[in-house]
């Protein structure tokens, strides 16, 4: 299915990355010369409580604005978005279009069969990934759990490629390494800290690249094929 | 595809706000935080601490204190610029008055947030609009490029001879103040030709000669004279803003208008909004039309001065026209219905219907649903000839959770 606009719903937990995914996804979009929106929801601003983020990427401009409602994709970061219902909108997948994708993370099923079938109903695709263990693998720090979200989205639907994605993250994480004009054992301790940054950056890179192959090889195994372009030169 | 791609960055509407300031060169920044408003002062104290911002920064214990410090600081001639929301807004408010009062143009950034209670961090226009008597022009923003070029336009009007007055800028909190989208920055070189160095006649510090603004007056006549001169001011702010108006586009090849017109030529019934939201009306409009109607939207810039004028011309000769205020005066409705209606009244062809509607309280979605319903009724409304309002929007699915909340409130009470 090719679509003028993908919607994103991204629902995660305070402290997972969420916001910053959304954020990437749009950066991204943007470099690849299309239309992109992000923003967060959120109440209060704590660690574990429900944070959503929404990204909106097409080939028009979008004057959607706020909670994504019908999202095309929804991406659950944390399993307690399921088991514990820390989401702004129950079931999390309400709203979800026909001919949508799921993509949780987690190393073990967690729907009920009800749930699943229901997502059948609606030819809703999908998919789990063990994100965090992913993360925990390449780049040593489940903070990277959102990395494998961003790459996974990507992989699956192409809506923004990974060379844009490469120069979002270094856009958004990325410094160069300015000298202090201090002494030199100053200059010293900050190129010692940029160099640490360059490296996290490398493994954020490589944890998104692991995830984004394993999203390009079930979309294709699994032939689901949701992609944002002009319907009407793909007809 | 994307034009703007070259040069534009993924910026959130607070970031933008900033940058505003930030491109304005300004001198003093007193600050102090507030959701949705927070990474605004964020931003400038961290450019400040860098450098990247040769002004200085100073936090204040409240929102009272700042907006004092900040009309202080104008009256020396400084270029002052400052932000805050919701109840950081009302709890200055006695200051605004008496900042614009002593007529030192400078530009205050309110991110709009539902007023209390309940408490919620989302966007109406009840804060914004509970300014709106103060003395301070208001400019609202719909996009997060608006919000930046807002700021520099309000400078240049506010601190026009013709004017002198404090400015807003008004943004809504979440739906712009944390929304990413394509923001260029504009070139600092050409804001400086837009925006030349503030170097007020009247305003100044010179411990030599000292002054006195806004002192006590009597009897009325005094106090009426500098009152008539403020409003007076203030509508000079519709030719200004014109004039400034044409020279950003000419530097910056983007143009705003007192009010901005979507679809509207061939319209027979128009819906009216403001700030972020007009964003889903006129998706709304875009729907409406894909099924024949013939809608078309306006958005209202400016609110101070009012533009009257060029609303009654957007408007006049229409079938009917539909107010979405997002904001409700209890006890009376829409406040902007009221003032489109005020303007209307003495146009010879003035809309055969004029509706109100209240939606998006304290940031509450209005659906596409919701949306077909406004223009449904507003149809219905101008062939019936008469008006309706104000209708409060609020969905059936809306209703029933509400219905479940209380369901759980009541059993608990009663403990069953």
């Amino acid at each position: 299915m090719i679509k003028k606009r993908l919607n994103i719903r991204m629902s995660g937990l305070g402290g997972q990355g969420a916001v910053t995914a959304a954020h990437v996804m749009a950066m991204a979009a943007n470099k690849d010369g299309k239309f992109s929106i992000s923003n967060p929801f959120f109440g209060a601003e704590k660690r574990m409580a429900p944070a959503e983020s929404y990204c909106r990427i097409g080939i028009e401009r979008i004057y959607d604005r706020g909670e994504l409602v019908f999202p095309d994709v929804i991406e659950v970061f944390h399993p307690q978005v399921i088991t514990m219902g820390k989401s702004y909108t129950m079931p999390f997948y309400s709203g979800i279009k026909e001919g949508g994708v799921v993509i949780i993370n987690s190393d073990m099923p967690l729907l009920s069969d009800e749930d699943v079938q229901r997502l059948k109903d609606l030819h809703v695709a999908l998919f789990y990934i063990a994100g965090t263990e992913i993360a925990l693998e390449i780049a040593g720090t489940e903070l990277s759990t959102n990395m494998t979200m961003i790459g996974s989205v990507a992989g699956i639907t192409q809506c923004v490629s990974m060379d844009a994605l490469d120069q979002a993250l270094q856009e958004r994480f990325g410094k160069k390494f300015v000298a202090s004009g201090g002494t030199a054992s100053l200059d010293e301790a900050i190129k010692k800290k940029f160099a640490k940054k360059e490296m996290l950056l490398a493994k954020n890179l490589a944890t998104m690249k692991r995830a984004y192959e394993l999203g390009v090889e079930w979309a294709e195994k699994n032939h689901v094929e949701l992609r944002v372009g002009n319907p009407a030169v793909a007809a | 595809m994307n034009k703007m791609n070259q040069t534009s960055q993924m910026m959130t509407g607070n970031l933008a706000a900033a940058w505003g300031a930030r491109l304005a060169d300004v001198d003093y920044i007193p600050g102090f935080p507030i959701t949705p408003q927070t990474e605004i002062v964020e931003t400038l104290s961290k450019w400040c601490d860098s450098g990247e911002v040769n002004a200085r920064f100073v936090t204040l214990d409240s929102e009272h204190s700042m907006m004092t410090a900040a009309g202080a600081a104008a009256a020396t001639g400084a270029r002052v610029f400052t932000a805050t929301s919701s109840q950081g807004l009302l709890h200055a408010f006695e200051v605004l008055y008496t900042v614009a009062g002593w007529r030192v143009p400078f530009v205050l950034v309110n991110v709009s947030r539902a007023l209390a209670s309940p408490i919620t961090l989302e966007p109406d226009h009840n804060d914004v609009l509970a300014a709106r008597d103060s003395g301070f022009l208001q400019i609202h923003a719909e996009t997060c490029q608006e919000v930046l070029d807002s700021i520099l336009m309000a400078y240049r009007i506010a601190e026009d001879p013709r004017v002198c007055l404090p400015a807003m800028v008004n943004l809504d909190g979440f739906y712009l103040s944390f929304t990413r989208e394509p923001v260029i920055v504009p070139d600092p070189q050409a804001v400086k030709t837009f925006l030349p160095p503030f170097r007020p006649a009247h305003l100044g510090f010179k411990g030599s000669a000292p002054r006195a603004l806004g002192p006590a007056v009597f009897g009325g006549s005094v106090y009426s004279y500098f009152r008539h001169q403020m409003h007076l001011a203030a509508m000079n702010g519709l030719q200004v803003h014109e004039e400034a108006a044409v020279e950003f586009e000419r530097l910056f090849g983007r143009r705003y208008g007192l009010v901005e017109a979507y679809k509207l030529d061939d319209a027979e019934d128009v819906l009216v909004m403001t700030n972020a939201f007009a964003s889903k009306g006129k998706a709304a409009v875009d729907a409406a039309r894909a099924e024949g109607k013939r809608v078309g939207l306006l958005r209202l810039r400016v609110i101070r001065p009012w533009p009257a004028e060029a609303i009654r011309q957007a408007l006049q000769g229409r079938r009917a026209v539909a107010v979405l205020d997002q904001n409700l005066a209890p006890g009376q409705g829409g406040i902007l219905y009221q003032e489109i209606a005020a303007c209307l009244y003495h146009g010879a062809q003035r809309p055969r219907a004029l509706c109100s509607f209240i939606g998006g309280l304290g940031g509450k979605n209005i659906s596409e649903g919701e949306f077909r319903s406004v223009f449904e009724q507003t149809a219905e409304a101008g062939a019936r000839g008469t008006g309706i309002g104000p209708v409060l929007l609020y969905t059936e699915g809306e209703h029933r959770e509400m219905e479940q909340l209380q369901y759980l409130a009541h059993d608990l009470k009663t403990g069953k």
